[in-house]
This record gives C-alpha cells, sequence and structure tokens, in this order.
C-alpha cells in the first residue's frame, strides 16, 4: 500500500526521514519541474529553481499543516521560487525577448503542433498574469481557488484570466493548424 | 476549423502532461544531496574526530618519545633537555593538528 502525501510528511516532521521525503519528490516533481518550466517559458534554469522548491519545502515542512493537498502548497513554494528567480535573474527579460522572436522564428520554422516548443511559444503570447494563471491551473491542475491565494489574486481574476488565457491560446493553436 | 471548446480543454490538459518531465531519479538524488543536514551534525563529527585524534596520539605517545630521541641531535637534544621529551612531542603533534585543520579550512572542506 501506497502511504498517502499526508503520512509521509508526518513521517518528515517527526524525524526528519530523508526516504519520505524522497518520495514526495518523486511524487511531485513532474508537476513542480512542468510548472516551472512552463512559467520561465522552457529555461534551463527550471529545474535548478524545481530544486530550490524542494530544498524550501524540507526547510518549512513544519508549516505544512495538512489543510487541503500537498500539491498546493508545493506549487505555492514553487511560485513564489520562481518570483525571486525572476527578479534574480531578469529571466523577464529573457522571456519578452523570446516572445518578441517568437513572430520571426514562427514564419521560419512552423513548428509541429503540440510540441513541448509550441506549447511554450503559445504562452509567450499570454501576458503575465494570464499566463501564470493557465500554467497553475493547467500544468499543475490546480482549481481556481487555490491558484487566487497562489497568486495573491481576487479569484474573480484569475477566473478571467484562465477563460481568456485558454481562449487565446485556442485561437493560436487554431491558427497554426490552419496554417499547417 | 476550430475545435469544440470541450476538446481543446482535453487536448490542453494533455499538452501540458506530455511536457511535463517525468519522475528522474537522478533528479532525486540531487534534491536529497541539496538538502540541509542537521545542525548538530557537523560539530559532532569533528568532536569524535578530535577525541579520536587524542586517543590515538595517547596510544603512540611513548613510542613518539623513543623515536625523538632517536633521532633528535643537536638543537633537538637542547629542546628536549629544556622542556621535557614529553612535552616537546605533544608541542609537534598540536602544531601538525593546528596545520592540518588550518589546511582543511583554507581547502573548504571544514566551515563553521
Amino acid at each position: 500500500m501506497t502511504d498517502t502525501d499526508e503520512a509521509l510528511v508526518a513521517r518528515v516532521t517527526a524525524g526528519g526521514d530523508r526516504r519520505a521525503f524522497a518520495m514526495l519528490v518523486s511524487r511531485h516533481q513532474g508537476v513542480v519541474r512542468g510548472l516551472l518550466a512552463r512559467l520561465t517559458g522552457g529555461a534551463p534554469e527550471a529545474d535548478d529553481l524545481a530544486q530550490e522548491t524542494f530544498v524550501q519545502a524540507w526547510r518549512r515542512i513544519e508549516t505544512y499543516r495538512g489543510q487541503g493537498s500537498f500539491r498546493p502548497w508545493l506549487c505555492q513554494i514553487a511560485y513564489s521560487r520562481f518570483l525571486m528567480g525572476l527578479r534574480r535573474e531578469k529571466s523577464r527579460q529573457r522571456l519578452l525577448d523570446a516572445a518578441a522572436r517568437e513572430p520571426a522564428e514562427l514564419a521560419s520554422s512552423p513548428g509541429q503542433p503540440g510540441s513541448r516548443v509550441d506549447l511554450d511559444r503559445a504562452l509567450a503570447m499570454l501576458g503575465d498574469d494570464e499566463r501564470h494563471c493557465v500554467v497553475l491551473c493547467y500544468a499543475a491542475g490546480l482549481s481556481h481557488s487555490d491558484a487566487a491565494s497562489i497568486t495573491g489574486l481576487p479569484l474573480g481574476t484569475v477566473k478571467s484570466h484562465v477563460t481568456r488565457g485558454r481562449a487565446r491560446l485556442k485561437d493560436w493553436f487554431d491558427r497554426q493548424e490552419s496554417a499547417a | 476549423m476550430t475545435r469544440p471548446d470541450e476538446r481543446f480543454d482535453e487536448d490542453l490538459r494533455s499538452l501540458f502532461a506530455a511536457a511535463s518531465p517525468g519522475p528522474d531519479p537522478a533528479f532525486t538524488a540531487g534534491v536529497l544531496t541539496a538538502l540541509p543536514r542537521a545542525p548538530w551534525l557537523r560539530p559532532a563529527i569533528l568532536a569524535l574526530a578530535g577525541l579520536l585524534g587524542v586517543l590515538i596520539a595517547g596510544f603512540q605517545l611513548p613510542e613518539l618519545v623513543l623515536a625523538m630521541d632517536m633521532i633528535a641531535g643537536g638543537l633537538g637534544v637542547a629542546a628536549i633537555d629544556t622542556m621535557g621529551a614529553q612535552a616537546l612531542a605533544m608541542g609537534i603533534v598540536a602544531v601538525g593538528l593546528a596545520a592540518v585543520t588550518l589546511v582543511l579550512f583554507r581547502r573548504g572542506n571544514l566551515t563553521w
């Protein structure tokens, strides 16, 4: 029988059980790494941020009260690491540069629909808040209210960001399909 | 031609899922290596290493004194006459340990 997240967290909190924490890392690394990869536009430092996220989670594990699932708590840490990384390494500028280059790249290579690069290109078309909300809800599979508490935005704003972002992505992918 | 909203929702979720990396044991190992150690572990290891050093030096001291008696000549004899063989041996051991500690600190193997 596999342990629940809460049982593993209890083992980590009680005795610093590294094996239990390794199981949590294995279980959630896909979501955290995927979330950070999409937030950073596929930047290579995404995995460094993911590692920092788990180290921070280890340090702050006592603050996890078991209210709600472990994943939103972890995503909250990942999102704040992302914002810190953004400030620290001026990733925003790189992301904007990538977005500015995007039409030229599209013209030279149509891209395979559904590829990771394609997804990052599509996400680069969205505004920051839209992109963050869409990625939190679709990449991490969080609810709108979880995304609202993580980003600090009102629930209604998150809902409209997700709806608008999703519509713009749909439009982008439809145009890609028509062009192909 | 555009696709229906429900299908796009599923497609989008699949796209994000496909773009997320799977479990990677190397990543997990990297995280575990980066985790901070218990705060008492380093001082405990250093204290145990120190005690072990003292123990070994204590066992070896008589032989060390004899060896120094045999090796020493000139100034060595004068130093032994002045300080006493045992004190001189302990002094040399202390200087050696201090030098090793200093080298380890400078190399970054030992930190506070």
